[in-house]
């Protein structure tokens, strides 16, 4: 029954009340939640931020709330009508101190239009103003409110006596004039309500008249809810809570209640922020007393965070308070000398000022925090000159500079005391610049956020590349390992050079990184041509393993079974079928695995071609001399003739590496400097004598490339035979015939036997003078000449000081047949004679003939192309020639030596120099054959 | 049901008004204002806010209702604040006098300006050391021109 009874009178209370427009309507911003009693706190019914903010409504937007507010206006003929239709003129006020600013006089204006003004001049929110008109007189929802409603709308000088409100603040206006400059009012410490102290336990009543309901002790937090209670002094019992939307019990007042009910539901929670503020768009500031600082950055705003949410204002009202500039860390309690450095929600106390300034600090552009702000922050120890980072890192602060301390071996290194416990967070000195970080010399670090390692040396930074960083583990070498420090710290750093497989060091030398230390280069100028180059602090760090390398040198990733060859500052790819060939002509064939790091870091080369090769690139063909040259040839005859296989087409890019030296279009080639004719694809090695009678343009080529060639083990001479088995002895440039087998015999004279040569190499040369029966033989040692050896090949009959050379004396002078050009005929030269200087009248025939010789052996021995000699020149002849002409395979010094070069190779020098890789070895102290150096000069025999 | 509508009927009249009354502290008061010499101004002229004040003393002053609403010890000191609950003026004056024993040992005088419903006494600071230590009791009083009275007795203890 009474359960029946209850939940009548509940419809009948809610019927009632939506009839009087008590009971909220729908609102335009609804609560975040369900409303309800629990959620009210007395001593925070609004913000300062909200109640104080009087930009948050235009006019229109204040006329539409009020229009929202009322779907039916039923206002009698004779009553003033609904608030949404109100309208008023008012007088020209001048503005009361403390409360309002000056108002100008207006006429027939709207109830919004003077609530929007009212909340400009009075400095408080028009949304407190309409809730204030509703929780007074009911006046934004009542359908036809009465002339005393709007006479007394703010209930302003209505004392609870029977006189009841006074006639001096009768009228809309006056009442809004006057109620909101009072709730202002409230504010001004120099008026009489100061009591309600905000942030101390204050004790208010529960009703009015009745002291014996008692009253609520909470702490007041702020100045807008002490002006709700100086205006309505009562504080809601639970039982007004429990019932939100209607009555509670005898004890139970309603105004502040209904204040914080109607603004929640028509506003959205009047609790926005406290001392910290913004508007919609722009900075957040913090509030001290009437002026405010500017927050620069969110992590100081969430070191204030316990000065309550950031509120957001209106423009207009956050522009009412002065600006003083921006907030640091560095607070100051006021009427002390208190410093304090503000982190994560606490105060951190400085010991002095100087403290301050290592910070980067001033004490003297400290903010004075009011005493509650103060206290909203906890007290959070004393300041240390240690910090620390998200990752539990630590930087001294010093002279207003981070610098990160790496550990503690290299604070100790470096002298530094740590002081007190850390209670800064690095994020907090985010404003301080990043210093050279304490970090022992030598120490192998990490970047804390990209993971890259490298070294720290004399206050510079060596990263270290990646891929080398898998390849070698630097750790063994220095210390630190699993150390990090920041980007920050360590771009405070010089940046050094990235650290790669191959590093020089500062003299230009070469070393390669190996996970046992660093192989030293010998030719450094082969293999990288600008490697990173690495103090001698670093390198010294790193032992230097026994085994050298030295290009060319035939090398392989540990990880690919790809094999290059390293030659000429290029990494060049060696196909596997050509792998034997190409090992084959090199003087040190012995494979170098080295690491994937310095594969990669190697400038790349088109692939090695084995020398010998004959390759075709469109319509021209080349034989491929060595590692790097190419001869056109230039011809099919001419490839038979060199003995080359079949020519593999290659591409432009096969070719990179390679350097076009023109044609070899001739039957003359040299070997290590040893001559050779070519024959029906045979390399026949000659004297210097016999290569000189030759014609055509002579070649050097590589020695791996003879190598690759076919040549024959025999000597060979001035004497050819021709498939029809015809002889011919070769001079000048041209083939003469020999009469028979026994002239042959005879002219031969035991010497080195006839070449075979093939028809094509038989109409190269042309058809000379036979040979006159009864010449003398010819001699042509060249097998005397160990194969070899460099040493000048003899020479037929040289100059003799004896018989000058007269024009009587020349046999060109006189008519005689060619026999007499034959050597047989010749007069024999002054033996000494090494230089004959051209006179009027000569002729290159007539001098040849003179000193016993051939033009075509001037003409090379001079470097002549033609046969034109002019007065005055001095001509080399053959006596001297033998000496100079024959070409020099290396700087051979004057006592003996030789000074090694790219590509050389101990075996291949003995070679040249007709002597053993032994005999090299035991002259010169050489332990291993494969570790000589470019610019070592050698004794030779 | 005729019974039901009309007890419904009388109900809903009934807590309208009552509601009126509960929720809104000011609606439905019909009375004359207590002073009309201020009649609502026009909107040509400026015009001062029109203010309450004593005016001269009549006869017999009227009754004026003060007490004290608030005390508080902080440190070395006692503050008291009084008001007078039954009008709003400015221009009075509170009286705070603090008695020992019957004995007034310390009367101070302070200002007074009118709140919403009341007149309010600025806040009265008291050192202790002018005050004997133990109970002690404090009346507020109010002088205007045209109002008079005191409080009742309220104990204090003085540390």
């Amino acid at each position: 029954m009474l359960k029946a009874i209850g939940k009548f009178w509940s419809a009948v209370l809610v019927t009632s009340l939506s009839v009087v427009g008590v009971v909220a309507i729908p609102s335009e911003q609804e609560p975040a939640e369900a409303l309800n009693g629990s959620m009210f706190n007395p001593g925070l019914i609004i913000s300062d931020s909200v109640f104080y903010d009087f930009g948050t409504m235009t006019v229109a937007d204040i006329q539409r709330f009020l229009d929202g507010r009322l779907s039916a206006c039923r206002a009698a003929a004779n009553r003033p009508g609904c608030l949404k239709d109100y309208r008023l003129s008012h007088p020209a006020v001048p503005g009361s101190p403390g409360r309002c600013t000056a108002m100008p006089a207006k006429n027939d204006i709207s109830a919004a239009e003077l609530i929007h003004d009212i909340g400009r001049a009075c400095g408080i929110n028009p949304r407190v103003i309409l809730v204030k008109l509703q929780k007074e007189q009911g006046l934004i929802t009542a359908t036809d409110p009465s002339p005393r409603a709007y006479d007394f709308a703010l209930g302003m000088d209505c004392p609870d006596t029977p006189s009841g409100c006074s006639a001096a603040s009768a009228g809309f206006f006056w009442q809004l004039y006057k109620g909101a400059g009072q709730l202002n009012y409230y504010s001004n410490p120099a008026g009489p309500f100061t009591w309600l102290r905000v942030g101390s336990t204050v004790s208010i009543l529960y009703q009015a008249g009745r002291p014996e309901c008692g009253r609520q002790q909470f702490v007041l937090q702020n100045k807008a809810t002490a002006a709700l209670y100086y205006y309505t002094p009562y504080v809601p019992n639970q039982a007004a809570l429990d019932n939100l939307y209607g009555l509670g019990d005898r004890c139970s007042a309603y105004g502040n209640r209904n204040f914080w009910r109607f603004f929640s539901d028509w506003f959205g929670s009047p609790i926005g922020g406290g001392f910290l503020l913004k508007a919609a768009r722009g900075d957040t500031f913090l509030i001290v007393d009437e002026v405010k600082y500017r927050i620069p950055d969110e992590e100081l705003l969430a070191s204030l965070a316990p000065l309550g949410p950031v509120g957001e204002i209106s423009k207009d009202y956050l522009d009412s308070f002065t600006t003083v500039g921006d907030i640091t860390p560095l607070v100051k309690r006021a009427a002390s000398e208190d410093h304090f450095f503000v982190d994560g929600g606490k105060r951190i106390k400085f010991a002095n000022c100087e403290q301050v300034a290592a910070f980067g600090l001033n004490c003297g552009s400290a903010v004075t925090l009011t005493g509650p702000q103060i206290s909203a922050l906890a007290a959070g120890g004393d300041v240390s000159n240690v910090v620390v980072g998200a990752s539990n890192e630590r930087y001294l602060v010093d002279g207003g500079t981070l610098r990160e301390i790496l550990n503690d071996t290299s604070a100790a290194e470096a002298s530094i005391t740590l002081t007190g416990v850390p209670t800064i967070r690095r994020a907090a000195v985010n404003y301080l610049p990043v210093g050279k970080p304490i970090a022992s010399n030598g120490s192998l670090i990490s970047n804390r956020e990209t993971g890259q390692l490298g070294i720290i040396a004399d206050e510079s930074f060596f990263a270290i590349d990646p891929d080398t960083a898998k390849d070698v583990n630097f750790g063994v070498w220095f210390q630190g390992t699993g150390s990090s420090l920041s980007p920050q710290s360590i771009q405070a750093l010089t940046s050094g050079a990235v650290i790669q497989s191959i590093v020089a060091d500062a003299s230009g030398q070469q070393f390669l990184m190996t996970p046992t230390g660093k192989r030293l280069i010998q030719d450094s100028a082969n293999w990288i041509k600008s490697p990173p180059v690495l103090p001698a602090s670093v390198l010294a760090l790193i032992p230097t393993v026994a085994e050298q390398l030295v290009a060319p040198a035939v090398v392989r990733s540990t990880t690919s079974a790809t094999m290059f060859l390293v030659n000429d500052g290029e990494l060049r790819p060696i196909e596997k079928s050509d792998r034997k060939a190409v090992r084959a002509s090199l003087a040190d064939p012995t494979l170098h695995r080295i690491s994937p790091s310095a594969i990669t870091q190697m400038q790349k080369g088109s692939r090695v071609i084995p020398p010998g090769a004959l390759v075709r690139l469109g319509s021209k063909t080349f034989l491929v001399d060595g590692l790097t040259r190419l001869y056109a040839i230039p011809n099919t005859t001419q490839a038979r003739a060199l003995g080359l296989g079949t020519a593999r087409t290659v591409t432009k890019a096969a070719l990179a590496s390679y350097e076009r030296s023109g044609t070899l279009a001739g039957v003359r080639v040299t070997c290590a400097a040893q001559p050779h004719i070519v024959v029906a694809g045979k390399l026949i090695r000659v004297s210097a004598e016999t290569f000189a009678e030759f014609p055509t343009k002579s070649r050097e080529l590589d020695s791996g490339t003879c190598a690759a060639l076919s040549v024959s083990n025999v000597a060979g001479s001035r004497f050819i035979q021709t498939p029809d088995k015809k002889f011919f002895l070769v001079e000048d440039g041209q083939k003469r015939p020999i009469a028979n087998q026994r002239q042959y015999n005879a002219l031969r004279d035991g010497g080195p036997a006839f070449v075979a040569v093939d028809n094509a190499f038989a109409a190269r040369l042309k058809t000379g003078a036979p040979v006159p029966t009864g010449a003398s033989a010819v001699r042509d040692d060249v097998s005397a000449a160990p194969v070899a050896t460099p040493a000048p090949v003899r020479t037929p009959p040289t100059p003799t000081p004896t018989r000058s050379p007269t024009p009587a004396a020349t046999p060109v002078a006189t008519p005689t047949p060619a026999p007499t050009r034959t050597p047989a005929a010749v007069p024999q030269a002054p033996s000494t004679a090494t230089s004959y200087t051209v006179k009027s009248g000569d002729t290159l025939s007539g001098i040849a003939s003179r000193f016993g010789t051939t033009a075509t052996r001037i003409r090379n021995l001079n470097d002549l192309n033609s046969d034109v000699i002019r007065i005055g020149q001095v001509l080399k002849l053959p006596g001297a020639a033998a000496e100079t002409a024959a070409p020099a395979p290396a700087p051979v010094t004057e006592a003996r030596t030789y000074t090694i070069k790219s590509g050389d190779s101990l075996s291949g020098i003995a070679q040249r120099f007709g002597t053993t890789t032994r005999k090299l070895m035991n002259l010169n102290d050489i332990v291993d054959a494969n570790r000589i150096r470019i610019g070592q000069v050698i004794k030779l025999p | 049901m005729k019974r039901t509508l009309l007890i419904f009927t009388t109900l809903v009249a009934a807590a309208t008004l009552t509601g009126c009354a509960l929720f809104y502290p000011n609606i439905g008061s019909n009375e004359t204002p207590s002073d009309p010499q201020n009649p609502t101004p026009s909107a040509s002229e400026t015009v001062e806010a029109p203010v309450e004040t004593s005016t001269p003393a009549p006869v017999a002053k009227e009754l004026a209702k003060p007490r004290l609403v608030f005390y508080d010890i902080v440190g070395s000191n006692i503050q008291i604040v009084g008001e007078v609950v039954n009008f709003a003026e400015n221009g009075g004056e509170c009286i705070i006098t603090f008695y020992s024993k019957n004995v007034p040992v310390v009367m101070e005088r302070v200002p007074a300006e009118q709140n919403v419903s009341t007149t309010q006494c600025f806040p009265l600071t008291v050192g202790l050391s002018r005050l004997p230590k133990g109970a002690v009791d404090v009346v507020v009083s109010y002088e205007s021109a045209r109002y008079e009275g005191q409080s009742e007795i309220t104990e204090v203890i003085i540390p």
